[in-house]
């Protein structure tokens, strides 16, 4: 805290509470009421005393308290941001580190949002409040109010925001009210009652207010708390000075009372230090060429002069706004050159010291309009490139209107807007800028206008322009202009020659790009530069060098990239890993990426990801897992209304069909996927799956279909000249030409493997055995068909780890034992029923503990019996089991009983537990989670041996149907999350049929019940759930419960 | 827009009690009436029955919410329709 600027230190630190200010016990206790809420909004007009409030809460409260005291300069988003995240990290020193703001100058305020709440989620479990004081402010800003508003819906239910201000924060309150995570204090809450009058009266005058004088007190200012403070009464002025208006004479109590009657000195310093927006002692000094502000300063707060302190030190000062207006005025009317100069001076002192917001505010407002637009000038480039883009347009706007020239920062203003792809405030302002250089301007900086026109051209897709802008932007920077200029220059020529079509030009503007980017302090642009030729690299086939440029960029945007930049990179990661056949990894990376698109609040972006990761599982042949993620993708898409998204949705799911030999349904998708977009002429990805399900029935048409793509579109990518060559080839095989299939499908190995695409396939081969049957007895020495075989045995290796397969499982099963449920033991596909019960039991003791001591099968099934007994009738029991499952069955080595390890045994609960332990170790939210716990759940067939009651047996089905419940509660869960609601109610009927008391589930049960809008429901089996808790148990529902429910009810 | 005017009501709500009061009495037209609410949601809005203020917001937040719903253009089935075993599609056609 000691290296931060007195402005910054003074916004998060709260105002000293002391003895002299009244304790306001009823409206703390309030407060400490609805802390579980989200947002407790304080609204009341000024003088009510809500900074005083929030500072009572701070100071009584042992709950941690966050504070961010708003100014106007955050507005700015990215400031505001700034403020919440050091008054965090002050409060909790885990934190320092965490919030890396940089790499998110360039994401929008919900995106900023979504990671502030994730970095809080991760690193504080405990309660605690942000307080925000003066949210008024936040109201004019469209960017604060998008962030705090994105920050309240995610906001982890450990935080509450505390909001005090004149008016209401204009947040979604309806959304907040109706979640039962809003509560509010208004002005009827903050006026004064009779006591805290009284109370109040004797803090700050020393003096006992008769009823009749309270009372009267309190009719004529309604409760206001500066009213009453300022009426006299409590300065020892009489009553009779109160006046008839609720609000008082405020100007002129301020100017007779609290500034006439100081000494001079004391008045000449309020007067002019008056001029700075937060007070230090070292400021003052500086302003007023003198070094005894601080006893001033201390001197003030004693007296009680509208002046509030932090503890903190050095310590911080502010005036009360409306105190402060009102010694500006009085010194701008009395001495307007003292003032400007003041003013002037003021401003000099806080450009130095880290507020270059309220210096150039200072500037304006003493008319130094020049000096405002150096230190703007100055300032402008640091801005842009911290994602202070408000800030920015603030300055342009107010140096504008003063006709100050100031072409950086329109300039720099200009290519905010271009990388948010505001295009036409980015032509104004670029042209604002322009008309501002002076002919003699630095060539670097009108480079750099051409190089933002090209940008803007680029966006338009005016390629021409681009490439003249390019020219135009190199001319200017000669031979010795910075590399990175001529870098942008580059750029914007490989981006324009791609679109152009001219692929081999394009790469080698891309690599010199890169080339030029040689400082380590351009990493940013490294990265773009990097992006750009990946792609390129691709589009040309080179798919190992896209990979490692890929890699590359994916390396620096860990470092320094924001949310939406680490989307798509670890999605092109992901993408990349999936082509290559490093399928687990693929997962990992898809799921790293949904997590960052899902920061950065980018639907579109997590429906890309959505669908790429479906692609793979289908892929795998994990069809359920990738008809979900299909089906998620397509509702963003559609909701979206973005028809490219929700196309590419479409035709993927006709894959995923058409592969399992559903060609209705197949053929039904594709329908979807042109009806969206009615073309004279189908598209590429159209043509071939439409050809691909014609293959088999009409394969001469689906032939003719593809080789008229393959003449005609030139620009068909790798992929799609990869399927269009396999399916030609397919159909030849249907058609019964063996020789064209084999030598098209040569091709189209020769093809995949130049071009890196033996993964689309594998993909498709996998699904088809008589083809690659074909394929291997044709081409099985064809060094990329290993490849693509090698691929496809992996794929289902990487299934089986998700999906069991049973049938193939039972087949070699010698004896199958099944506990859960209905007790049974199978032995070569027979099933057993003459074994004795003593008999059963062993065995299934054997199975469920694989290794035991002779000594604790003797104890657990004969402890009554002598030792002698117990033996003989230990041998008797496992010859018995011998004789009807075979001798090899029970292992005896030493005085350890088995199962014989090396015998295919199936054994119910094993695979229940099996496939338990796969769901439990998968993160929420995953999108296997959802299948691995309905397989999980599925497995379990019942309570464990109910005709047995002996104490092992007991204890086993405890805990069986413990770890099912828990199943059930997370199977629950994961629905909830995905909104099927009636899924949820449907798993946890099951639950609170085995378990009518668990929290969790009855917790869960009537969530999802209010979801699905059954308010009767809900009344029903709560007040069924308190009987039974209360006749069975003697509790009383515990406190979330009653809560969701109250919320539910209200 | 219907759903900011929800949001001025709720925040007028904390600071105005004649709100709240307004409801108890039966009157909260004369409130609704002066934000910008459509003529249909007005209509809806004012004849609500809700026991408390905070019932009365509930509702008003989910009509509020279902009128502002865009109407989804792109309608499609789930793409797990002809994958799942009878049982479970069943209950997905229930869950739809």
């Amino acid at each position: 805290m000691a290296n931060l600027d007195s402005v910054l230190r003074h916004a998060v630190t709260p105002p000293a509470f002391d003895q002299t200010k009244l304790n306001r016990e009823r409206l703390v206790d309030i407060i400490h009421a609805n802390i579980p809420r989200k947002l407790i909004v304080i609204a009341t007009p000024a003088g009510y005393g809500k900074t005083t409030l929030l500072a009572n809460f701070s100071d009584q409260t042992e709950l941690p308290v966050c504070w961010v005291r708003i100014t106007e300069a955050d507005r700015d988003v990215m400031r505001f941001a700034t403020i919440l995240a050091v008054s965090l990290q002050r409060r909790f020193r885990r934190l320092v580190g965490k919030f890396d703001l940089e790499r998110l100058s360039d994401s929008s305020p919900q995106a900023l949002a979504h990671t502030l709440a994730d970095i809080i989620d991760v690193n504080v479990s405990e309660t605690f409040v942000i307080a925000l004081d003066d949210v008024h402010i936040i109201n004019r800003s469209k960017a604060t109010t998008a962030f705090v508003d994105a920050f309240l819906d995610v906001l982890p239910e450990q935080v509450t925001v505390l909001a005090a201000g004149r008016e209401v924060l204009e947040v979604s309150l309806a959304k907040l009210m109706a979640e039962g995570a809003l509560a509010g204090l208004g002005p009827q809450d903050l006026a004064l009652t009779r006591l805290e009058l009284a109370e109040l009266a004797e803090i700050q005058a020393g003096v006992e207010l008769s009823r009749q004088d309270a009372d009267r007190l309190l009719e004529e200012t309604r409760g206001w708390i500066t009213g009453v403070v300022l009426s006299g009464k409590l300065s020892s002025s009489g009553l009779s000075t109160l006046v008839q208006d609720p609000r008082p004479m405020v100007y002129e109590y301020l100017a007779s009372v609290v500034l006439n009657r100081q000494p001079d000195d004391l008045r000449r310093f309020m007067l002019d230090s008056s001029v700075f927006p937060v007070m230090t002692a070292e400021g003052c000094d500086y302003l007023l060429k003198q070094e005894q502000s601080n006893r001033f300063l201390r001197r003030l707060v004693r007296g009680g002069m509208f002046v509030t302190a932090t503890d903190d030190t050095p310590r911080t000062y502010e005036y009360h706004p409306q105190f402060r207006q009102f010694l500006l005025e009085l010194l701008k009317s009395a001495d307007r050159k003292r003032y400007r100069r003041y003013l002037v001076r003021a401003a000099n002192y806080l450009a130095d010291h880290g507020s270059p917001e309220h210096a150039v505010d200072l500037y304006s407002e003493a008319g130094a309009y020049s000096r405002a637009a150096a230190l703007a000038e100055e300032r402008a480039e640091e801005m842009h490139l911290s994602g202070r883009w408000i800030t920015l347009e603030s300055w342009s706007q107010r140096l504008e209107e003063s006709k100050a020239v100031a072409p950086k920062v329109f300039l720099y203003l200009a290519a905010s807007y271009t990388e948010q792809g505001n295009l036409e405030p980015a032509e104004s302002s670029l042209q604002r800028s322009q008309e501002m250089l002076k002919p003699g301007a630095a060539k670097s900086i009108r480079a750099y206008t051409e190089i933002l026109r090209g940008h803007i051209a680029y966006r338009r897709g005016q390629y021409d322009e681009v490439l003249e802008a390019a020219d135009s932007a190199e001319r200017l920077l000669g031979i010795r202009g910075s590399r990175q200029r001529k870098s942008n220059c580059c750029r914007l020529r490989a981006l324009a020659t791609l679109e152009k079509g001219d692929l081999q030009s394009a790469e080698a503007y891309a690599e010199r790009a890169f080339e030029l980017l040689d400082h380590p302090s351009l990493k940013s642009a490294q990265a773009y530069a990097l992006i750009d030729l990946s792609n390129i690299q691709l589009d040309l086939g080179k798919s190992t060098e896209a990979h490692a440029t890929s890699l590359k960029a994916h390396e620096i945007l860990l470092e320094i990239g924001g949310p939406i930049k680490l989307a798509v990179s670890f999605n092109n990661m992901a993408y990349d890993a999936h082509l290559q056949g490093r399928y687990e990894e693929a997962l990992e990376l898809y799921n790293e990426g949904l997590k960052f698109a899902r920061q950065a609040a980018s639907p579109a972006r997590e429906a890309n990801i959505l669908f790429s990761q479906a692609d793979l599982f289908a892929d795998l042949d994990l069809a359920l897992q990738a008809a979900e993620l299909y089906g998620q993708g397509l509702n963003i898409a559609a909701r979206l209304d973005n028809l490219s998204l929700t196309r590419y949705g479409c035709i993927q799911t006709s894959i995923l069909h058409r592969r399992r030999g559903g060609s209705v349904l197949a053929h039904e998708w594709l329908g979807r996927a042109m009806e969206l977009e009615k073309r004279s002429d189908d598209p590429p990805a159209v043509t071939i799956q439409l050809s691909a399900l014609e293959a088999m029935a009409k394969p001469d048409q689906a032939k003719n279909a593809l080789s008229r793509l393959l003449r005609k579109e030139k620009r068909l990518d790798v992929s799609e000249r990869t399927l269009t060559l396999y399916f030609m080839a397919r159909a030849a095989l249907s058609a019964g030409d063996l020789d064209q299939a084999q030598d098209v499908l040569e091709q189209t190995l020769d093809w995949s493997g130049g071009n890196g695409t033996e993964q689309f396939v594998a993909g498709e081969l996998a699904f088809d055995s008589d083809f690659r049957e074909f394929a291997r007895l044709r081409l099985g020495s064809h060094p990329v068909l290993s490849v693509i075989f090698r691929r496809i045995e992996t794929m289902r290796g990487i299934a089986q780890l998700y999906q069991e397969t049973p049938e193939d499982a039972d087949a070699t099963v010698q004896l199958a034992l099944f506990a859960l449920g209905e007790a049974s033991i199978h032995c070569q596909e027979r099933r057993l029923s003459d074994l004795k019960p003593l008999a059963r039991e062993v065995l299934f003791h054997l199975a469920d503990h694989q290794r035991v001591e002779r000594d604790v099968l003797l104890e657990t099934f004969w402890p009554q019996h002598p030792p002698g007994r117990q033996v003989a009738n230990l041998h008797t029991t496992v010859y018995n089991l011998r004789r009807e499952l075979g001798r090899d069955v029970i292992l005896h080595e030493g005085p350890v009983y088995c199962l014989n390890p090396e015998l295919p045994i199936e054994y119910d609960v094993i695979r229940f537990e099996r496939a338990a332990s796969i769901a439990e170790g998968l993160p929420p939210g995953d999108p296997r989670k959802m299948f691995a716990l309905t397989e999980a759940i599925n497995s379990y067939g019942g309570p464990f041996l109910t005709e047995f009651a002996s104490d092992w047996v007991m204890e086993r089905r405890r805990d069986l149907e413990m770890r099912y419940l828990d199943l059930l509660a997370q199977h629950a869960q994961e629905a909830l999350v995905r909104d099927q609601p009636l899924r949820a109610v449907n798993t946890l009927r099951q639950a609170l049929q085995i378990d009518p008391y668990r929290d969790d589930t009855n917790l869960y049960f009537l969530e999802a019940l209010g979801r699905l809008g059954r308010r009767s429901e809900v009344v029903s089996h709560y007040q069924r759930y308190i009987r039974l808790l209360a006749d069975e148990l003697g509790l009383d529902p515990p406190e979330p419960v009653r809560e969701l429910y109250a919320r539910l009810i209200d | 827009m219907s759903m900011q005017a929800l949001n001025k009501l709720v925040a007028r709500s904390i600071i105005d009690p004649g709100v709240v009061q307004a409801f108890s009495a039966g009157r909260i037209e004369d409130v609704i009436t002066e934000l910008d609410f459509s003529t249909e949601l007005c209509d809806r809005l004012s004849h609500l029955e809700a026991e408390s203020w905070a019932e009365y917001a509930i509702l008003a937040y989910r009509y509020v919410k279902a009128a502002e719903e865009r109407e989804v253009r792109i309608q499609l089935p789930s793409p797990l329709e002809g994958l799942l075993p009878d049982e479970k599609r069943a209950e997905d056609e229930q869950a739809a």
